[in-house]
């Protein structure tokens, strides 16, 4: 503190006002004086005390001397307080006028809470001193990291609850998915029925009010059916469990299957139908051909619904192909559904593709449906990677949209070759038919081939463009007509060029509508090559042309016309196999099968349908799956080696059971196809027809049917309800023995022996064998109806699925109960 | 202001009116955060925007609301981590008062978004200081009275907060003369 002329001198009190805790020392390193904060630190200051009795040194280290504390003026020093412990942080000063040493500094924390132990307060550090701010700046940082640590709590803690949330939605959705597949199979039974027996009803003499109650019958219960099939489809795809196919498959396959149907309905309602695939587009491609069809068979059943006239048009074209290295390729399909019905508003889109969603509630009362389609179809198009839109105006039709991703072998359209493709080239062909889209999709076909091809609109300008061909030596060698046309038909049309000698070289190929058709004279008949259906598939046109073309050098010889479609009635019948442990159902299956007119055989179990088909050769074996000695699979997988390339017996699967697995496991086991138990008759017919009948011939009316006795209604209570057995009455064929009396006594026989067989499972706690035992009866004794045993049959299943030993053993004491009612009631049968 | 501020709205809100209450507000506020970080700024609006709706919701006027959330910030500051600061502004209300200033110079050095006030204290005689509010913020005069109300609780004296007429305000956006009515007693 000594001055010069030129400083400033610093008085002891401005030294400490900026420096409270200032100490000064002599040589003897005694206490001399201190500033006004120190006492707070420090206690029992006394002058002339060593300075060693209030504060010690740790810093720096060594033989304590004025020396040596000298010789550390530029170091920082820390002293520490004997009597609180405080440490305080500085540097030593040396003031060579008096020869001693002051020590700067001030008190040094490394957090707040340590303050709070002494009594020092903010008013006892300078302005200058940032030991308070650096011990803010470490609080506000120490609550920072609480905060950020208490958030990583709540995180981790709402992230644990999250995943006890979805444990438990993943169980209750498992619940909820066995439940609904268990409700399903439940649901579809007595649909099956009712839309069984109202199959069955229809066949027989009504009269004209009663048909129209049967109608109603069987679209409801089919209405029902689709609707429970819709719901489950779309519970699966919620849950996550839609499993699509991964199979290669023709979209013009798809595309026929759906115009098989809708082309009758559309017909029914006076519309023209048509399906129209680019010739872009590769044919087969991989992926699963019953979603792709149930898109499409949604949408076009929608279509058909609310167009009140002109056509209705499916349109599949490729919108986008990419080649890989393997020579595959993945490609992006577009469908069109195209009509020219209602329309729909702006506003109103975007809500059609909503779960449950209508335009307005008078469209579900005036056209049906349940909701569910559209946005299933969103749902189908969005798993195959795709999506579903609509463009539309009221009044103006609309068109249906949708994308779905495939890859592709690279199979495109059907391209001509040999003898045909040369026949082709040079042909000059005329398509007449007054739906343009139709005649230009046709057109299109025939010039993608390579032939020369015009259109006529009307049978009037097509014989003006014959008559104009003929005249400037440019005749045409082909005319494909429609058969139904306004003003003059395709039938007239063809009236006139059978008359005219100069048109007897033109081969003619008759396009008609699938359904009862206008018969044609004889005459003109001859005069037609070959018939097919609309829509015109460019498969099936190319297979009849080449047919045609074949003799093209010797013209006027008809061909003989006999591929899938075209038109030809022929007595050709197969022979079904029908193999199933349950006599009854083999017997309701064969008499089902025989009111077809096809001859049948049949197998309990799986080892004697391979004996059976090696000594003989079937049309097609319906197997049951789950069967004693060799299960259905296995017998299949047999079947299959006796199989050779030039021969596939189709083997068609029936089972109880309705869930995708089990269609999934039959086809990956060799079964070409599937039918759910109890068999629906239609669906039976169109699988046989499928199978046998599409290489030959439709199959005929079915069964002559006998009116069925009226029988009273049957109560709740009852042990039979006789009207099951007067319905199974129908298939009785005339001269032979009584098949109710003939099925009831398979029946008790069956059913005894499955009654042991559980007697003894239940002994030795075999919960299989009493479940396909259970089962195996269920089915049968409703279809005698024996209504109440076929519950305890229910019920044991259910029993044997909770596993509860208490409630397994009620219900074979109850099912024993039942069993003997029914038998002593079906033996009065007579 | 930083996330301490909202948070202590949140905090009021819930303890007087519940918690269902606080939810109605964030929703109405639109608020899409859980809670707030205490030393994250936010907008000043939010702020505001939350005591408007605290207002419409709970049916209190602002004054009240402000008054409220002073007296509150005090007890929840210092529970929140902020206690040792406070034991350090003094041991007194006096010396509290007249360490205010220090107190939010230090802390709005630290925190350079947090904008804090500043406050002159003035001994007018043995029983009564003046305290001179300045803050670049408007309407924020109740809750200085609620903040005031809240340290007599902390320092458990009594005192009776007036806002004098006709002085000089000095530039400052309040003036407030603290009366003490009994000798401040140590915390």
């Amino acid at each position: 503190m000594s001055t010069t002329s030129n400083t400033t001198a610093l008085s002891p009190k401005i030294v400490s006002e900026i420096f409270p805790f200032l100490l000064v020392i002599d040589r003897e390193l005694k206490l001399v004086e201190w500033g006004r904060g120190l006492p707070k630190v420090c206690k029992n200051l006394e002058v002339g005390a060593p300075m060693s009795s209030v504060l010690s040194i740790s810093r720096p280290r060594g033989k304590l001397s004025f020396a040596m504390l000298l010789q550390a003026s530029h170091n920082a020093v820390f002293l520490e307080s004997v009597s609180t412990g405080i440490r305080l942080r500085g540097q030593l000063v040396h003031d060579s006028g008096s020869d001693r040493l002051l020590f700067l500094g001030s008190p040094w924390f490394t957090e707040i809470e340590q303050i709070q132990k002494t009594q020092l307060e903010l008013k006892d550090f300078t302005v200058l001193d940032p030991i308070v701010d650096f011990l803010y700046m470490v609080q506000a940082k120490t609550l920072a990291l609480q905060d950020a640590q208490s958030f990583a709590d709540t995180a981790s803690k709402q992230r644990d609850e999250l995943r006890e949330v979805n444990r438990r939605l993943e169980s209750a959705l498992a619940a909820k998915s066995q439940f609904l597949a268990n409700t399903s199979h439940e649901l579809r039974t007595p649909l099956n029925g009712i839309i069984g027996m109202a199959t069955l009803l229809q066949r027989t003499e009504l009269g004209s009010q009663q048909q129209r109650y049967a109608e109603i019958i069987m679209a409801s219960g089919r209405t029902l059916l689709h609707l429970v099939n819709d719901i489950l489809d779309f519970t699966k795809i919620e849950a996550g469990k839609m499993m699509l196919d991964e199979i290669d498959f023709d979209l013009e396959r798809v595309l026929e299957q759906v115009g098989e149907s809708a082309a009758v309905l559309a017909h029914n309602k006076g519309l023209e139908f048509l399906t129209i695939l680019a010739p872009n587009l590769p044919r087969v491609v991989h992926g699963d051909p019953n979603r792709v069809r149930q898109v499409i068979e949604n949408l076009v059943t929608n279509a058909i619904k609310f167009t009140e006239k002109g056509e209705v048009s499916v349109r599949l074209m490729c919108e986008q192909l990419a080649i890989t290295n393997e020579g595959t390729a993945s490609l992006v399909v577009r469908g069109e559904v195209k009509d020219t019905g209602i329309g729909i508003a702006p506003e109103d889109q975007e809500k059609l593709f909503e779960v449950f969603s209508q335009v307005d509630s008078s469209m579900s009362r005036k056209y049906g449906g349940s909701g569910l389609g559209l946005a299933l179809c969103r749902q189908l198009c969005k798993l195959m990677g795709g999506e579903v839109g609509v463009i539309s105006e009221p009044g103006q039709g609309s068109t249906f949209w949708f994308r779905m991703a495939f890859r592709s072998a690279l199979i495109s359209s059907p391209v001509p070759t040999g003898e045909t493709a040369q026949a082709l080239r040079p042909l000059r062909a005329l398509v007449v038919d007054d739906n343009a889209s139709s005649r230009e999709y046709v057109q299109q076909m025939l010039r993608s081939w390579g032939s020369v091809c015009d259109g006529a609109e009307h049978g009037l300008r097509a014989l003006e463009m014959l008559r104009k061909g003929l005249a400037e030596a440019a005749p045409y060698d082909l005319m494909i007509v429609d058969l139904l046309m306004p003003g003059m038909s395709g039938a007239d049309l063809l009236s006139i060029v059978t008359m005219d000698p100069a048109l007897s070289a033109l081969l003619v190929v008759l396009l008609g509508s699938p359904g009862p058709s206008a018969r044609l004279p004889q005459s003109v008949s001859k005069r037609v090559q070959a018939q097919l259906d609309k829509p015109v598939r460019p498969s099936l046109l190319l297979n009849c042309l080449s047919r045609i073309l074949r003799p093209f050098a010797i013209r006027n010889t008809p061909a003989p016309l006999l591929q899938p479609k075209e038109r030809a009635l022929g007595p050709s019948r197969g022979k079904v196999l029908i193999v199933d442990d349950n006599p009854v159902n083999v017997e309701v299956a064969m008499r089902m099968i025989e009111s077809l007119g096809y001859e049948t055989a049949s197998g309990q179990n799986g080892l004697e349908a391979i004996e059976s088909c090696r000594r003989e050769r079937f049309s097609a074996v319906l197997m049951d799956l789950q069967m004693p000695v060799l299960n259905g699979y296995d017998a299949t997988q047999q079947i299959r080696r006796l199989d050779s390339t030039a021969r596939h017996t189709p083997i068609l699967a029936m089972t109880a059971h309705a869930m995708p697995q089990d269609r999934e496991r039959a086809l990956a086991a060799g079964l070409d196809d599937y039918i759910a138990k109890p068999i629906d008759f239609e669906e039976l017919q169109r699988l046989l027809h499928r199978w046998i009948d599409d290489k030959s011939q439709p199959p005929s009316a079915g069964p002559t049917a006998t009116a069925a006795p009226q029988s009273q209604p049957v109560t709740a209570d009852a042990i039979l309800d006789p009207r099951k057995l007067d319905e199974l009455r129908r298939f009785q064929p005339p001269d032979q023995p009584d098949i109710v009396v003939e099925m009831i006594q398979q029946f008790v026989t069956d059913a005894e022996r499955r009654h042991s067989r559980v007697i003894q499972a239940s002994s030795t706690q075999d919960s299989a064998s009493i479940r396909r035992e259970a089962h195996a009866l269920k089915s049968s004794s409703a279809l005698l109806g024996a209504v109440r045993l076929s519950a305890s049959c229910t019920q044991m299943e259910r029993a044997v699925e909770s596993g509860d030993p208490a409630q397994i053993t009620s219900a074979v004491e109850s099912f024993a109960t039942e069993l003997r009612s029914a038998i002593t009631a079906l033996r009065q049968i007579r | 202001m930083y996330g301490l501020v909202n948070l202590a709205v949140q905090e009021l809100v819930t303890e007087k009116f519940g918690a269902a209450t606080w939810e109605q507000i964030k929703t109405k506020a639109g608020l899409q955060t859980e809670t707030f970080n205490r030393m994250h700024a936010y907008p000043d609006e939010l702020t505001y925007r939350l005591v408007g709706i605290v207002c419409e919701t709970t049916g209190l006027s602002a004054e009240q609301v402000l008054f409220a959330f002073g007296e509150y910030w005090v007890l929840y500051t210092g529970r929140e981590g902020y206690g040792h600061m406070f034991q350090m502004a003094g041991s007194s209300l006096r010396d509290f008062l007249h360490n205010l200033d220090n107190l939010h110079s230090r802390v709005g050095q630290n925190f350079t978004q947090l904008r804090p006030p500043s406050f002159v204290a003035e001994d007018l005689d043995s029983n009564t200081v003046r305290l001179y509010y300045y803050t670049e913020r408007a309407g924020l005069g109740p809750m200085v009275l609620g903040l005031l109300s809240g340290l007599a609780k902390l320092f458990q004296v009594s005192v009776t907060v007036t806002q004098p007429q006709g002085v000089e305000q000095q530039g400052a956006q309040g003036v407030f003369d603290i009366l003490f009515a009994a000798a401040e007693q140590k915390v």
